[in-house]
């Protein structure tokens, strides 16, 4: 968990504290120091939390550095091989902010493991929206998704976004219009996701649902996360494929970051789910 | 052992024939404009900006096709018989006509009751891309040309590959207009340099997207200003927007892509579909002409860019909010069908 000593960090590790309550995760609380007047705001801020947590867990550990917030986040990260980052969006980073991009994004786009990326708090998590593009990184949503979803009895939702637009008068449009229930009937390659999704929430007796949207992708994820009120969103961290592909694909995991109002949280390959006990 | 590249002998052919086709009837048309500069000029059919744009789109509208219009309003500048300005606005007309043409079959389909979503769909994002990109360009360009911003890229002329030419082309040329009224030499230039463009379609190379890093672009998201460059590069040598769109097809064997990236893919489309116009103008050896068309490609790709950079976002929403509500019901469709057929009319009226 991260601070940078104000208020919305403190309150966005309470967040992550009641989302992983279990007893055995082990947290570790981080403060990066950039210039020595906040030093002892933050180490307050810490052993603040430090007393919150205690009580409940047996191993928090506090950890400082000094340097830039982003850059000693990440190296703390690589360092420590944590399975999640847990951030505030609002920091105080000043002209930096414009200059690099935030420190929750640039963490959440580098960082080596998946990053909770807390924006506005809830009191408690209720309801969970899962983002898929299909494919085992979907499936990887799915399954942390279903971690958090037993550590705090959320209900899911797992939704799958047909931007698509058929190119000529022989493209079957059937897909382009289909329901989840559909395309799932019909044992289309979306339809087979959904039901793989269904099947992994089943198995781990989370309650939830598939959903498809059709229309720009980030504007139908931004919808439903509005009219669903959802406490949190799931997406996958930005596929990085070797060579050319690097330069040419889009990075929609970062501007879900920048349209999404909930706690977002980024998944990323190296992650094993959290503890439920 | 290593298989020798094949050469398709057959496309060269085309090629060569295309090209060669495609100069005589710039010739063609240079010749003809200006026996029929004065015939217009008297006839007052294009007065202003607005005529020539109106008449530009119905014109495209004509041929079922812009890039001939296109040709035909350099040939009419070249000819006196139009302004800079003037032609520039024709040149946006025949592209406005031009980018109809694609819809028109699966609109009256769909106003018959037959269900066209299909087409109808690529082809209005495809017209509203245009559209909406082309009425900010079009201010810009007129602009730049009004204020001659870009006569220093004027070339100079190859005076050694003019004389060539005259020399190949002037006696066909001459014999044509020595019994053809210059309507006629025209008008046959017109139809001669549309089947010099079906034979420059036959003499493509095979353009295989599959093999690039954009196999992808029916399933992922790519960003919108690579596809941009993809849509540059592409139509820079099909010269066609269609003929771009059509090579995405095979990408997808259910036949779909993403519409995030088909509308930044248009866009770039839209930018180098004038390469076939710059050639022709280059033919005109006219340095004037070849401003004109680079003011327009200039104009076009740097209001692309500012919306790619800046609302890329809301520019979809935009495009494909209209695209819906045009497709909502067929009280919309008709109205945007009368409107289309009735605002180059009233352009000319003006």
């Amino acid at each position: 968990m991260c601070s940078d000593g104000s208020s919305h960090s403190e309150q966005s590790a309470r967040f992550a504290a009641y989302l992983l309550k279990a007893p055995e995760n082990q947290v570790t609380l981080f403060g990066a120091i950039e210039n020595e007047r906040e030093a002892g705001m933050i180490k307050h801020s810490l052993d603040l939390l430090f007393a919150r947590l205690r009580p409940a867990r047996s191993e928090i550990t506090i950890k400082t550095a000094r340097g830039h917030a982003a850059e000693e986040i990440l190296t703390e990260a690589e360092d420590g091989d944590y399975d999640l980052i847990v951030i505030g969006s609002r920091g105080r980073r000043g002209l930096t902010r414009f200059l690099l991009g935030s420190t929750s994004m640039r963490v959440a786009q580098y960082a080596p493991c998946s990053v909770l990326v807390v924006k506005k708090l809830s009191e408690e998590i209720r309801r969970i929206l899962v983002c898929t593009a299909g494919g085992e990184p979907g499936l990887r949503n799915v399954r942390f998704a279903v971690a958090v979803s037993a550590a705090t009895e959320a209900d899911m939702t797992v939704l799958h976004v047909m931007s698509q637009i058929a190119l000529s008068e022989d493209s079957d449009l059937y897909d382009l219009e289909a329901s989840a229930e559909e395309l799932i009937a019909h044992g289309t390659r979306e339809g087979k996701h959904l039901q793989a999704a269904l099947d992994l929430m089943r198995a781990a007796g989370a309650r939830g649902e598939v959903k498809v949207r059709h229309g720009l992708v980030l504007d139908e994820i931004d919808a439903e996360e509005r009219d669903g009120g959802y406490d949190m969103v799931v997406v996958g961290a930005h596929y990085v494929p070797e060579g050319v592909s690097r330069l040419l694909l889009d990075n929609l995991t970062l501007h879900a970051l920048e349209v999404l109002d909930t706690a977002v949280l980024v998944v990323r390959e190296k992650s094993s789910p959290l503890s439920t006990a | 052992m290593k298989r020798p590249v094949h050469i398709n002998l057959r496309k060269i052919a085309y090629g060569l024939i295309a090209l060669f086709i495609f100069i005589l009837a710039i010739q063609l048309m240079k010749a003809g404009a200006k026996a029929l500069a004065p015939l217009l000029r008297e006839a007052s059919l294009v007065r202003n900006p607005f005529n020539a744009l109106g008449f530009g789109w119905l014109g495209a509208y004509f041929v079922l096709s812009g890039s001939p219009v296109a040709a035909a309003s350099l040939g009419l500048f070249n000819g006196g018989a139009l302004t800079a300005t003037q032609s520039f606005m024709m040149i946006n007309g025949s592209r406005m006509g031009a980018s109809f043409i694609v819809l028109f079959i699966g609109f009256i389909y769909m106003l018959r009751g037959h269900e066209s979503k299909r087409s109808l769909s690529m082809g209005l994002v495809s017209l509203m891309t245009t559209w909406t990109t082309y009425l900010p360009a079009m201010a810009l360009g007129y602009t730049i040309l009004s204020n001659g911003w870009l006569n220093g890229f004027q070339p100079k002329a190859a005076s050694g590959l003019v004389s060539a030419l005259d020399a190949i082309f002037n006696p066909i040329v001459n014999w044509i207009v020595s019994w053809a009224p210059g309507l006629l030499v025209f008008v046959v230039g017109i139809g001669i340099v549309m089947f010099a463009f079906n034979l420059i379609d036959r003499a493509l190379p095979e353009l295989n997207l599959g093999k690039t890093g954009f196999g992808e672009a029916p399933r992922l998201l790519y960003r919108p200003i690579v596809m941009f460059a993809l849509g540059m590069a592409v139509t820079s040598v099909s010269m066609s927007v269609s003929v771009s769109l059509g090579l995405l097809v095979p990408l997808s064997a259910r036949g779909y892509i993403r519409i995030e990236n088909v509308i930044p893919y248009i866009m770039g489309a839209n930018v180098t579909t004038f390469v076939d116009t710059l050639v022709a103008s280059l033919l005109m050896n006219n340095p004037v002409a070849f401003t004109i068309v680079l003011v327009q490609m200039v104009s076009v790709a740097l209001t692309s860019i500012v919306i790619l950079l800046i609302s890329y976002r809301g520019y979809e929403r935009v495009v494909l909010g209209i695209a819906g509500w045009i497709t909502h019901s067929r009280r919309n469709q008709a109205i945007f069908m009368l409107a289309l057929v009735g605002t180059p009319i009233a352009l000319l009226l003006m």
